[in-house]
């Protein structure tokens, strides 16, 4: 399938833990995490997508943000992951282990069965 | 800086419209602006491509920031505007009648068209709103000035085509309770609340949108003047 036509639902219960996946590394900016996300295959991440989510996360204490200014242009919005985001990672990105081998066992049995 | 071109940039003037009619704060609309300013810069496409509809995108930021979801801001924001709409129409009704039974040194007169227009007035007030705050009817190029002739013609007409006298109070009463409903009518323009919040960029701590002194000036005075040159007109020639 074309990574830019994943469904989009799949998107939408993936992108919040891609976008905290995505922060760990450290520090960054809207459009570097657009970048990153189309990087690894997840297709293009509008900004309209993007910052509602991380708005979100803010909201929730999950990310902080700050601007800094660039060299060139208008400047950046760095977003930066908290304690409380780091901890929402592990728990999310274990439940989503759990999900995604809940999800493989269903249909390697039907594959079986069929 | 957020971009000076914004003020001839109809997807950003629709962004924060949208966002300033659902009670969204100037500090947080400049936050707003400064994202998509940046996103915009870093990714070379324009606001459309990379943030969609301005109407949508204002909405899904209220959805994030708008703590409870079911709070009746528009509501809220169409009693209000009703309220006042009220207090405008009684109040130029009151104020003129009784400046001209002050004149002519009698009782002041009421008139059927007159209770009719302020009635018609108010009643007509949600749907002038609703027409300006419905983004679906926004688009549409005849709704707006559509909604200016029935603002106008509305309240006139009655006033204008049904003379007959129904009451006859006191000048001195008019006068005063006309005075008291205008000043609660002005009061939301003459005490700078609607000009208070204002758009904040981020980055710089600088307002780019800063109201011109002159316009916050017309926009004041314009209604005392309007109802000054009224009773001046009526003083003159009654």
């Amino acid at each position: 399938m074309d990574e830019d036509r994943w469904p989009g639902e799949w998107l939408r219960g993936a992108l919040g833990l891609c976008v905290l996946g995505v922060l760990a590394d450290g520090p960054t900016y809207g459009y570097a995490i657009s970048q990153r996300l189309t990087e690894v295959g997840l297709g293009t991440v509008k900004g309209g997508t993007l910052y509602p989510l991380l708005a979100r996360f803010e909201k929730d204490g999950l990310v902080e943000s700050s601007w800094q200014v660039g060299d060139a242009g208008p400047g950046r919005k760095y977003f930066t992951l908290t304690d409380a985001g780091r901890r929402e990672l592990a728990d999310r990105s274990r439940d989503w282990d759990r999900f995604v081998a809940a999800t493989r066992r269903t249909l390697t049995t039907s594959q079986e069965t069929s | 800086m957020i971009r000076a071109h914004h003020l001839m940039d109809p997807w950003r003037d629709a962004l924060i419209a949208e966002l300033r009619m659902r009670d969204v704060s100037g500090i947080r609309i400049g936050e707003a602006l400064a994202e998509v300013d940046a996103f915009c810069a870093d990714s070379g496409q324009t606001p459309a491509e990379a943030f969609g509809d301005p109407v949508e995108y204002a909405k899904s930021l209220i959805d994030v920031h708008n703590s409870d979801p079911t709070t009746p801001t528009r509501v809220r924001q169409v009693v209000r505007g009703t309220g006042l709409a009220f207090a405008t129409l009684a109040g130029v009704f009151s104020l003129l009648n009784g400046v001209e039974g002050l004149v002519v040194g009698g009782p002041a007169e009421v008139t059927a068209g007159q209770l009719t227009s302020v009635a018609l007035g108010t009643a007509l007030f949600p749907f002038v709103a609703m027409a300006i705050f419905d983004p679906r009817l926004r688009q549409h190029q005849l709704v707006l000035p559509g909604v200016v002739v029935v603002s106008f013609l509305a309240p006139a007409l009655p006033t204008i085509l049904w003379g007959a006298p129904v009451a006859h109070l006191s000048a001195w009463l008019l006068l005063i309770a006309g005075l008291f409903l205008l000043a609660v009518a002005w009061w939301p323009t003459a005490s700078d609340r609607i000009f208070a919040d204002r758009i904040i960029d981020p980055r710089t701590g600088t307002e780019p949108f800063a109201t011109p002194r002159l316009l916050i000036a017309a926009v004041r005075w314009t209604f005392p003047a309007m109802l000054l040159f009224a009773v001046v007109l009526l003083l003159l020639f009654r």
